[in-house]
């Protein structure tokens, strides 16, 4: 008995050591061609943002580029001849995008059509965070210099917002990763004692998934 | 046996979302909660200049003093480390505040006993602390011998290291919890 739980204890580490490994190999691979994608995700992203700035200034006076893998952001008030440059962002403001990847390929006890469409919703995942991050952080800094005025209460609580923005822009891709494959490796990798995964569907509505 | 199970369901929609939801989504909200109350302490910490100032000292001293252990001659002005070659100065984003939150929280959230959680955040606190300073020193030699590559190790390397290093720390630290033998 008590050899059995060294060896499950010592097979639950050479799992986190090799998945360790494999997320490295995996790291720098993704590292080199990521480069050469970001210009189009740069591109994807800004285009998605352009109108959820729309959606949510009153005035819309943000305009975003994107040159390259870097976004330009202007600001056009009316009165101006042409917008202002407000700031921009490098394309590491997408470096979420490797580790995200590495590690939906290193992660243990997946198929290869499961790994893809997992990742393939992580993706979307990472990228709808980011454009939350962009209009999110563009619209906190108008606040913080003065562009938008609000109240003392507010201006405390967007400054929080603040940096759990911030937070969670570092921690977004393993954020998604655990939420995505949790209950793929859970068992495996941290040995949990339950013998059963609990049902996604509670048995009442299971079988009824295509009658809506 | 059919009026059973017809109690046993009675919850309905709202069985579904609140109970198995909250087993399913339970740890992932309690995460998200502690690390909400973490960043209003941090928002706390970075609001007192003295005390982010002593911290980002702090980091700058023990990055200085492995420096010169390894026979480089660096000094720190403020909180900034310099040498004749290169300089690095510690901001509020390299002294690893954040992802310590983040690791805090995982651990308070995961379901595991008083002392393992202290534990825990101990090998937290200390894992990322170590792991941040081997990033600064890491840092201050490719900004001297490689710097076209400084960007990229800060920016992007350096991330995605420190947050899969903390999420493999926590996975171990979980493992080994969930592992330990219990008293019944």
């Amino acid at each position: 008995m008590h050899l059995m739980k060294h060896n499950k204890k010592a097979g639950t580490h050479a799992g986190l050591l090799r998945f360790a490994g494999l997320f490295l190999v995996f790291f720098v691979l993704i590292a080199l061609i990521w480069p050469l994608v970001t210009p189009v995700y740069n591109a994807l992203i800004v285009g998605i943002a352009r109108p959820v700035f729309s959606l949510v200034e009153r005035s819309d006076v943000t305009v975003v580029k994107a040159e390259g893998g870097s976004i330009f952001i202007y600001r056009d008030e009316p009165g101006m001849r042409e917008p202002a440059p407000f700031s921009d962002y490098s394309r590491y403001v997408y470096f979420g995008l490797v580790p995200l990847l590495a590690l939906f390929l290193a992660t243990p006890n997946l198929g290869r059509w499961k790994r893809a469409q997992l990742a393939l919703m992580g993706f979307a995942l990472l990228a709808s965070f980011h454009v939350i991050y962009l209009v999110g952080s563009v619209e906190l800094t108008y606040v913080f210099v003065g562009c938008s005025e609000v109240g003392a209460v507010a201006y405390r609580f967007l400054d929080w917002m603040q940096v759990l923005l911030r937070i969670l822009w570092e921690v977004s891709p393993v954020i998604i990763w655990l939420l995505l494959t949790f209950k793929y490796w859970g068992r495996q990798l941290l040995g949990s004692k339950r013998t059963a995964e609990p049902p996604y569907f509670p048995d009442e509505i299971k079988g009824m998934e295509h009658t809506i | 046996m059919r009026n059973k199970k017809k109690r046993k369901s009675s919850g309905g929609i709202a069985e579904v979302i609140f109970v198995r939801g909250g087993k399913r989504f339970g740890p992932y909200l309690l995460f998200l909660a502690f690390l909400s109350g973490l960043a209003v302490l941090i928002m706390w910490f970075m609001g007192s200049e003295s005390a982010m100032a002593s911290l980002q000292n702090g980091i700058a001293h023990v990055t200085n003093f492995v420096l010169n252990l390894l026979g480089n001659r660096t000094w720190v002005i403020g909180h900034t480390i310099t040498s004749s070659r290169f300089s690095i100065t510690v901001v509020t984003a390299c002294t690893g505040l954040f992802m310590t939150a983040v690791f805090l929280s995982a651990v308070a959230a995961y379901p595991a006993r008083f002392i393992a959680k202290l534990i825990g955040l101990a090998l937290g606190i200390v894992g990322i602390f170590t792991v941040n300073i081997v990033r600064l020193v890491s840092l201050f030699y490719i900004g001297v011998y490689w710097p076209s590559f400084l960007d990229q190790a800060h920016l992007l390397v350096w991330p995605s290291l420190l947050i899969v290093f903390s999420l493999f720390l926590w996975l171990f630290w979980a493992g080994k919890v969930t592992h330990a033998p219990h008293e019944a």
